[in-house]
């Protein structure tokens, strides 16, 4: 059987056996769970008040029973000793006085501490409506005046995109939805590349510390087993992704005829995942992530002890907070030449590129050329990666992370003249 | 057979390895003994590919050796890794896996090597169960379970009680009967001399000793002599060609500059008749070893 296929066979195993791993892949679902949880509790702690109504206008209060989920109206209440009593008991949450026959309509609420509260905003758009009906009649106006009267202005927004000077889409309520959805894309693949690349470093480091390293690079190169640790990386991470598309698609399922999600579904629009800022943020993001794990695989091979794991991996992960807040400034509509200079540069472009693409500050152009500087950094990484690997993870050293790393570069140098004479 | 040619080996300044060339037939065991530092590990590590030589060549049945022959090597390190959580199972069957071997070749046969080598435990065991020393037999067993011809051995004694040793050696025997060629390092003479039949001695990266070790013994002439008899010390130390005389109890050991000086002892011993020991040897490994760590560089 092929050598690579029983390295990468047994990372992943392992990997995914492991209790951090099975943390990781669920911890999400599982924070998703207790916040929706809390949201829920809050929500349904908070019923529906009930409120009297005390007016000279029955009619009023009428009307004001047909609205049934802001507040009920108990009616048959209908003066405020009433009111006053079943407050006290605590069959009311408040009462409401109103007074639409005077010259200038008054009303007071009156609520008691500890009950369910009645939405003043709400309540107050009412009244005005009320209040403006009952003075329409006063004028003696007809229905279509009235209508006339009530109706708000109707304001018209539009914002304009304009990319490669030209104007590119005027939806930029679909714009700005791509913008955040780059935004959640780009922190989802920070964590995915902090992790991975900690995970990576973790069983280099282990496994050059325990001295396996040795029995395994007596039986195949280091090139293969360099690949196959990466292959498995990659491998695990596709799982934890098929995960989540599993565990979305069975939720919807279940989900589907839900109020509240049939809502949000409407208010999400789901066609934004295809647009091509989206789908060009996935392919910076898979190259980033491929990018960092295998920096990380490299600068582990250079510790000796698995305790030094961390010294090794903080350097670039400092790089990813870079990018990470790069995109940020660029989100908030920063725009400064260093930020468009970090776009270009491999380990941190990945976070800013997408964000200035998708809010029209960078071209298609650019971002092509992005990404071709970070594939072809990719494959010299990838070749200077092995061979380092290759010259380090049998050197041993007691002396700082710094001055072994300094030692391994002149070993692989010494090696490679060798190879080549 | 196994053939290193010239072999150099520099890091910076440091030589580790200056014009090494020696042998092992298949159906050997070559001992490799020096002092720390005196490029033992990192002729291991040149024949297992990890490092490269600056000149000099290392074959394999007259064939550069290279990682194509990776399966027909089994190598133990000096220092023992294994993967603390895996069974002792997993780990003999991933190891014998990289060296191209399928798991349902290798499963029948963990049971047998596990009573060869008496490990305490179940196939099932997790390895951080097991002890320092069941810990070494599964090492060794996962070593030597693929059946490799080319066996290297970097310091397969230290740490091993009496008895784990003995099975070691007759573990090594057992692979060199079946015509496998190994070669081994180790600190401990005694071992060196019971189951060696040739050995290399490397002092600073350069061949100081290289044949069989009955050769290379007799090569350093018959100057010992072990004696249990009438005569004194003084009398002994009169003798001409006596370099050194030191008693143990009533046992004699004495240095001899010039061999022939046995011939005079043993006459002068038993001039009265019987006695109870005389022996005329060549010395021991340990003592050439000594001799030759602490001789100045020729």
């Amino acid at each position: 059987m092929n050598k690579l296929w029983v390295i990468i066979k047994q990372v992943y195993l392992k990997n995914i056996k492991s209790g951090s791993f099975i943390f990781l892949v669920l911890s999400p679902i599982i924070f998703g769970l207790v916040g929706l949880g809390i949201g829920y509790l809050v929500m349904h702690s908070q019923t529906t008040p009930n409120i009297a109504v005390i007016t000279d206008t029955p009619a009023a209060q009428q009307i004001l029973a047909k609205n049934k989920s802001d507040f009920k109206v108990t009616q048959n209440i209908t003066t405020a000793a009433a009111a006053e009593k079943a407050l006290r008991s605590k069959k009311i949450d408040g009462y409401l006085t109103l007074n639409l026959q005077q010259a200038t309509p008054q009303a007071s609420l009156i609520q008691r501490q500890g009950g369910n509260t009645v939405s003043s905003t709400t309540l107050k758009t009412q009244l005005t409506a009320l209040k403006t009906n009952v003075m329409a009649a006063k004028l003696k106006l007809t229905p279509q005046q009235t209508r006339a009267l009530m109706q708000p202005i109707n304001l018209k927004q539009k914002t304009l995109v304009f990319k490669d000077g030209h104007q590119a889409s005027n939806r930029n309520d679909r714009q700005q939805a791509i913008i955040i959805a780059i935004n959640v894309i780009t922190i989802a693949i920070f964590i995915f590349l902090a992790y991975y690349s900690q995970i990576i470093a973790q069983e280099i480091a282990s496994e050059k510390g325990s001295r396996i390293m040795e029995i395994i690079l007596s039986s195949i190169s280091a090139t293969t087993h360099f690949l196959g640790k990466i292959i498995a990386m990659l491998m695990l991470m596709f799982t934890q992704v098929l995960f989540y598309l599993i565990i979305g698609g069975i939720a919807y399922q279940v989900f589907k005829d839900n109020q509240t999600v049939t809502s949000i579904m409407k208010s999400v629009d789901l066609s934004i995942l295809t647009a091509p800022e989206i789908i060009y943020a996935f392919v910076f993001g898979f190259i980033a992530i491929l990018l960092y794990v295998i920096a990380a695989a490299m600068l582990a091979s250079v510790v000796s002890r698995q305790e030094q794991t961390s010294q090794a991996v903080t350097p670039i992960m400092m790089l990813g907070l870079l990018g990470y807040y790069g995109g940020i400034l660029v989100m908030g509509g920063t725009k400064s030449s260093v930020i468009n200079i970090g776009s270009y540069i491999p380990f941190i472009g990945q976070s800013i590129m997408p964000i200035r693409l998708a809010a029209g500050d960078a071209t298609t152009l650019n971002a092509w050329l992005s990404l071709g500087i970070t594939v072809i950094f990719l494959i010299l990484l990838t070749a200077v990666a092995v061979t380092f690997y290759r010259s380090n993870v049998l050197v041993y050293s007691d002396s700082g992370f710094f001055k072994s790393f300094k030692t391994s570069w002149s070993i692989m140098r010494s090696e490679r003249k060798q190879k080549r004479a | 057979m196994l053939e290193i040619n010239n072999l150099t080996k520099t890091f910076g300044s440091l030589k580790a390895v200056t014009n090494e060339s020696f042998h092992v037939e298949q159906g050997h065991i070559l001992g490799l003994i020096g002092q720390n530092g005196a490029g033992k590990t990192t002729t291991f590590r040149m024949i297992l590919n990890f490092l490269t030589p600056d000149t000099g060549t290392i074959t394999w049945q007259g064939q550069p050796l290279t990682r194509k022959e990776a399966d027909i090597i089994g190598y133990l390190p000096e220092e023992r890794g294994l993967y603390p959580k895996m069974s002792i199972e997993d780990q003999i069957l991933f190891f014998a896996e990289l060296k191209g071997k399928k798991r349902k070749d290798i499963r029948p046969k963990i049971d047998a090597w596990m009573d060869r080598f008496q490990v305490k435990g179940k196939r099932t065991d997790k390895v951080k169960s097991l002890s320092k020393g069941n810990q070494q037999k599964v090492q060794l067993i996962a070593t030597l379970i693929h059946e490799p011809d080319l066996i290297i051995l970097d310091e397969p004694f230290s740490g091993l009680d009496p008895v784990n040793a003995s099975l070691l050696e007759q573990g090594i025997k057992g692979m060199r009967d079946r015509g496998a060629a190994i070669i081994y390092s180790s600190h401990d003479m005694g071992n060196v001399s019971a189951i060696s039949d040739d050995i290399v001695m490397l002092k600073q990266g350069q061949v100081v000793l290289n044949g069989a070790v009955d050769t290379i013994r007799e090569s350093f002439g018959q100057t010992r002599v072990f004696l249990q008899s009438p005569l004194t010390e003084a009398e002994v130390q009169a003798i001409p060609g006596v370099q050194a005389v030191t008693r143990k109890g009533q046992r004699l050991t004495i240095t001899l500059s010039d061999p022939e000086a046995g011939k005079t002892i043993f006459t002068a011993a038993t001039k009265q008749g019987y006695i109870r020991e005389f022996s005329q040897q060549p010395p021991t490994l340990d003592e050439i070893f000594r001799l030759k760590a602490g001789a100045a560089n020729e």
